[in-house]
């Protein structure tokens, strides 16, 4: 997408009250993952023994847990963790996605059928057991397995969206008209079919970034993602839940504050971009 | 007559009825089997410097001949000659020098411009396909190319959707006249413009043509712009031309029935006059069912017992016109001891 036209959407996204709500709680979440050493008033990782469980004060914004670690800090350096594991599983699962799905909806039957075949026996499996599931099985340390396997279950989706509008755009004019002024079917591919198919990509991807922190987090919980010490809001969470009964709720729910606030603010810059860039609103 | 720039000779093009396959075999074979017969052996040749019209009502193939004719689609049987390559074998590096010198111009400008690229990136994609410009070259080219079809420099940084339709129709002649081609298919060129702005479009076809001595191929089904521009028409039914001559004569002595009653339905600009209307019973047949024998016999009122059973064929009536008909038979007695 060109300067201008990024400037276009941009208007277009600020015109919606809840879009702009959702990128100021992406904001917040960035600068948090950005500047978390200077943001954080406490190391993350080592506790003070002497202060255990204690309750949110003007000293510990969100109180202390079981081992005495400032909460606060550590949901500041969470934010670094979550956010880089979900940025990578999104970029590699996006780059995938364009590749499988410009083969299956380009190059012919096989690979079609090769190559969505392969998607729906992904799909067929509940996607958090199969990245338990896959998880487990690499147990490379917690971040590499976490990683492969959510790309693993985010791919089908975007793989489906990038083939139907290849397919879709496929029998458009425009793709007449430049095979007609000679273009090679590669360059009919990479000039004008993947570029006009990326809008849908980036609702998709946006709306993925929300999942694979919910997944992140939810793997993490069950002990199959990031491992302790290591300041993981879905840890967080899941070592707190036994002080819930006993009194000690800010243990797990400001963790598992951070998870929502960062899922909803994804959801809605995403739902907000599927209007901008609905075809059906784009000569608006 | 010198040699044609482009000579058609029995053309087919038949679509399977069932699924997307391609079909493979004679077009007597694959008859069997009931294919959708969108081109039905057709030809006709176009000359240097000359407007060729192509007419005919709705869904009788003759979109699917001007792409025929380009490659677009690969047809059925038959050959296309241009110039002497011939087109239905070219590949590679000859069907790239063929699709520099072949151009069209489709009817929906706006959907045959990549939504997502600016005019100048639209220009400037045949100059670097085809080698023929590079670097600074490339941006003069696009500004002359810009001027040639009325348009201003600052159209350049547009995308599609910030023209107008007149201006997105002269953005897609602006490509077609990038490679400086000897022939240009205009696919129902300003169809889907107001009439204010069809008659700035078809000067400026004339224009370049009078400046460039490009030959067209004008499908249209509105008869008025076709006997403004053209020299030779071709009326189309079914797939099949069932007449061919010259403009005048097509339009002041047609001699096919099909072709009698089309132009008998061109709208006349003044109320009084009182003109004969020749309705046709019926609705076309599909082209997946075309009657054996005459193809026009279900719908024409001189319907005699011979067109029921045999298929008249495109024979001179009179010198350089041409018609599918057996009300004109004596011409082919005439013909036939050549």
């Amino acid at each position: 997408m060109s300067g201008r036209r990024v400037a276009t959407v941009w208007y277009q996204v600020s015109q919606n009250t809840l879009t702009v709500v959702g990128l100021l709680l992406i904001t917040i979440v960035v600068v948090f993952a950005i500047f978390a050493p200077w943001i954080a008033p406490a190391n993350p990782v080592s506790g003070d023994l002497l202060n255990t469980t204690q309750p949110p004060s003007s000293q510990h914004l969100m109180g202390t847990d079981q081992f005495g670690r400032d909460i606060f800090s550590r949901v500041v350096h969470g934010a670094r963790v979550d956010l880089a594991v979900a940025g990578i599983v999104v970029s590699v699962a996006f780059v995938m996605s364009v590749a499988l799905g410009a083969l299956a909806g380009f190059a012919g039957r096989v690979a079609d059928e090769l190559v969505m075949r392969s998607m729906d026996v992904v799909f067929s499996f509940p996607p958090l057991i199969l990245a338990i599931g896959i998880a487990v099985t690499i147990q490379q340390g917690g971040m590499l397995s976490l990683v492969v396997a959510l790309t693993v279950i985010a791919i089908p989706p975007m793989v489906r969206i990038t083939r139907a509008e290849i397919l879709h755009r496929k029998e458009s004019l425009y793709v007449e008209a430049a095979r007609a002024i000679g273009s090679s079917p590669l360059r009919v591919l990479a000039v004008h079919l993947v570029p006009n198919s990326l809008p849908p990509l980036v609702v998709q991807a946006t709306l993925t970034f929300g999942y694979v922190i919910l997944e992140t987090a939810g793997l993490s919980f069950i002990g199959v993602g990031v491992k302790p010490p290591a300041p993981e809001w879905g840890i967080m969470v899941s070592e707190g839940s036994p002080y819930v009964r006993t009194g000690e709720w800010w243990i797990s729910l400001f963790p598992g504050l951070m998870i929502f606030v960062t899922v909803l603010g994804f959801n809605l810059v995403g739902n907000g971009l599927l209007d901008v860039l609905n075809p059906r609103r784009r000569r608006q | 007559m010198n040699s044609p720039l482009l000579s058609v000779t029995k053309l087919f093009k038949y679509f399977s009825s069932r699924g997307q396959r391609e079909l493979r075999g004679t077009p007597e074979q694959l008859r069997q089997d009931g294919p959708v017969r969108a081109v039905d052996g057709v030809t006709f040749e176009v000359h240097s410097h000359e407007t060729f019209g192509l007419v005919g009502e709705s869904g009788c193939g003759k979109s699917t001949l001007g792409r025929c004719i380009l490659r677009l689609l690969e047809p059925t049987a038959g050959s296309v000659a241009f110039g002497d390559e011939d087109v239905t074998r070219a590949a590679g590096q000859r069907l790239r020098e063929l699709r520099r010198r072949m151009q069209i111009v489709f009817q929906d400008a706006g959907q045959s411009l990549s939504p997502m690229r600016t005019v100048r990136a639209t220009l400037a994609e045949p100059l670097r396909i085809h080698g023929l410009a590079r670097g600074e070259a490339t941006e003069t080219r696009v500004l002359q190319l810009l001027d040639q079809v009325g348009l201003e420099p600052m159209h350049r940084n547009r995308y599609p959707h910030q023209l107008s339709g007149g201006q997105q129709q002269r953005v897609a002649i602006a490509r077609a006249l990038a490679t400086e081609p000897d022939f240009i298919v205009l696919d129902e060129p300003t169809s889907a413009l107001d009439s204010s702005l069809k008659l700035t479009v078809v000067d400026l076809l004339q224009h370049v043509q009078d400046s460039t001595g490009v030959s067209y191929l004008l499908i249209s089904h509105d008869l008025t712009i076709v006997r403004h521009t053209c020299d030779r028409v071709a009326v189309m039914y079914l797939g099949a031309i069932v007449e061919i001559a010259a403009t005048a004569h097509v339009f002041d002595d047609a001699l096919h029935p099909y072709t009698q009653a089309l132009i008998a339905s061109i709208p006349v600009p003044d109320p009084f006059t009182k003109r004969e209307r020749i309705l046709l019973p019926g609705e076309p047949p599909s082209p997946a069912n075309i009657p054996s024998g005459c193809r026009f016999q279900t719908r024409c009122s001189f319907v005699m017992d011979r067109c029921r059973h045999e298929e008249p064929s495109l024979l001179e009536a009179k010198p350089g016109h041409r018609v599918a008909c057996f009300l004109y038979a004596e011409a082919e007695r005439e013909a036939a001891p050549t």
